[in-house]
């Protein structure tokens, strides 16, 4: 860019020099600044006047271009500088990088170019040599030069700073488009890259998702059976409870069975004690009536011993499974429940087919009754003033057992019906809810029967079905 | 307390041998005169015929 504005000067001023060359130089009115040119004063005519009296000078080319140069400088603008290996003027003599070039053009060379500093400042130099022409030997033929030979040069110096700004703007624009383009690249290499790993990984993750479940899975089958073992003892645990829970609960009631069974008895053996007391307060205490007080007292306390018994035969487990007769079922409930029902003023109504073998755990299904008679009295006793009935019935049915137990104490609220068989689910303020849940379980789970609850109209009734012993004997075994 | 007891006469109703003997053997060292039924319908037989200060019943018989 340096050297092709160096041409570009010296071509402009060479025309002017040619063209001022060509017509021997002008003439022009001399001032202070530029007076007649004292180089020329071995040219005659170099001052002339005019007719009319005007003085006038010989301009030379090179003069010319001094003075054009020196009106038309700007910072930056490129300096022209003629110079020679000889020069007439002793300012035009050739700095060092100029002296280069001349001793070049006197070898032929037609411009040259390059950097040099000139005080202390780097300029671009631009070159080319003057050619003696016929011109130019009115003025500097006395030194000896033809036509053709290397005259001098023509030197262009422009600070170099302004190109080396735009050079180094350039560079650095060229440098930013290039770190930019670079990153873009190395942005998608690292985009593309991360997406290769991110890939991997995800491929990696699903691997190891898949490793996890693979894994699991194992684990799974491995501990499926220990688990399964634990849940089912747990279950287990759970029905045991439920089962030890029931069992209080069903003392409680038979403590409440007991006290009614024993009230009678009790009063009677109380009043055989005062009337021995009598005997003897009235004279009349002899072997006979005290033998006749203790004859009956033992009556009573066997009486209230084989209740007991009862009682406790009632919650004796049932070891294994066996045939049964379901009558008997139903009357070793009543045996535990009779007292109560009476003391309750409640009707029993007993409808019997016999004989109804059945086949199972028979003091299970004693409790489930006792259960079902021991809510149909609460039930009784709750709503029911006078005349309570309860009707129990028992029968064969498609071959399996049929028991109905129903009372006439006005049914269960059809909102709960639902809910009466599951655990914990209780009405009454001191029910455990363990009673029916209880009896479900013995019912289906133990017997394969079903056991369920409807509403009559006058009260509830529950019908229990245990499958015919055969069937049962094949579900237990299997 | 006990002699006005003495000038008392008494219906018992009870269905059970053994209580109704021993609480009317109670009774009688009691109460002027004690009078047994086995059943409601002797204990009302003897309600009309005689006049009774107290009846004592049990309330669930045959």
């Amino acid at each position: 860019m340096a050297v092709a504005e160096g041409r570009a000067s010296w071509t402009k001023d060479q025309a002017y020099r040619q063209w001022v060359t060509d017509k021997g130089g002008v003439y022009a009115v001399p001032t202070e600044k530029y007076p007649p040119n004292p180089y020329l004063s071995h040219i005659p005519d170099r001052d002339v006047n005019t007719t009319s009296g005007k003085s006038l000078t010989l301009i030379n080319p090179a003069y010319m271009i001094r003075q054009v140069h020196e009106i038309t400088i700007l910072p930056g603008a490129p300096t022209e500088h003629i110079t020679s290996l000889n020069p007439l003027r002793p300012e035009n003599k050739p700095d060092a990088w100029e002296i280069e070039a001349l001793k070049a053009f006197e070898k032929g060379k037609e411009e040259v170019w390059g950097l040099s500093e000139i005080n202390g400042t780097l300029n671009m130099r631009y070159m080319r040599p003057m050619v003696a022409k016929e011109g130019c030997l009115k003025c500097h033929g006395h030194q000896g030069y033809k036509v053709g030979d290397i005259r001098g040069g023509v030197s262009f110096s422009i600070p170099f700073q302004p190109f080396q700004d735009v050079a180094d703007e350039q560079k650095i624009s060229l440098a930013l488009w290039h770190l930019l383009i670079g990153l873009l690249g190395i942005l998608g290499i690292w985009f593309a890259f991360s997406r290769i790993v991110r890939n991997e990984k995800l491929l990696q993750n699903a691997l190891n998702d898949s490793e996890n479940a693979k894994q699991t899975v194992m684990e799974l089958n491995e501990t499926l059976e220990a688990k399964v073992r634990d849940e089912v003892a747990k279950s287990r645990q759970k029905d045991l409870l439920l089962i030890q829970q029931s069992r209080l609960a069903s003392m409680g009631e038979m403590i409440h069975n007991i006290a009614h069974q024993w009230r009678q008895p009790l009063n009677t053996l109380a009043v055989i004690l005062a009337n021995i007391q009598d005997d003897y307060k009235y004279n009349e205490l002899s072997e006979e009536s005290l033998s006749n007080a203790v004859a009956k007292s033992r009556k009573i306390l066997n009486q209230m011993s084989q209740t007991i018994d009862d009682f406790r035969n009632f919650f004796r487990s049932d070891k294994e499974a066996k045939p049964f007769d379901t009558v008997d079922i139903i009357e070793e409930s009543l045996v535990v429940i009779d007292a109560a029902l009476k003391n309750n003023n409640i009707e029993i109504v007993k409808e019997y087919e016999r004989p109804l073998p059945g086949y199972g755990y028979p003091n299970q299904l004693s409790q489930v009754i006792l259960n079902l008679l021991t809510n149909a009295k609460d039930a009784v006793k709750e709503r029911k003033s006078g005349s309570g009935k309860i009707v129990i019935r028992a029968f064969a049915e498609n071959g399996d057992v049929r028991i109905d137990i129903s009372d006439n104490a006005g049914g269960i609220d059809e909102a709960i019906i639902g809910k009466i068989f599951d655990p914990y689910f209780t009405t009454k303020e001191s029910g455990s809810g363990i009673g029916l849940y209880m009896a479900r379980m013995i019912v289906e789970h133990n017997h394969g029967g079903t056991i369920s609850a409807v509403n009559t109209g006058e009260g509830a009734e529950f019908t229990i079905r245990i499958p015919h012993h055969a069937q049962m004997k094949t579900q237990k075994d299997g | 307390m006990e002699a006005f007891l003495k000038t008392l006469s008494v219906l018992y109703v009870e269905d059970e041998d053994m209580v109704r003997e021993e609480v009317s053997r109670f009774l009688r060292r009691r109460f002027a005169r004690v009078d047994e039924a086995k059943n409601g319908a002797e204990g009302l037989e003897l309600f009309e015929k005689n006049v009774y200060d107290i009846v004592i019943t049990d309330i669930k018989m045959p």
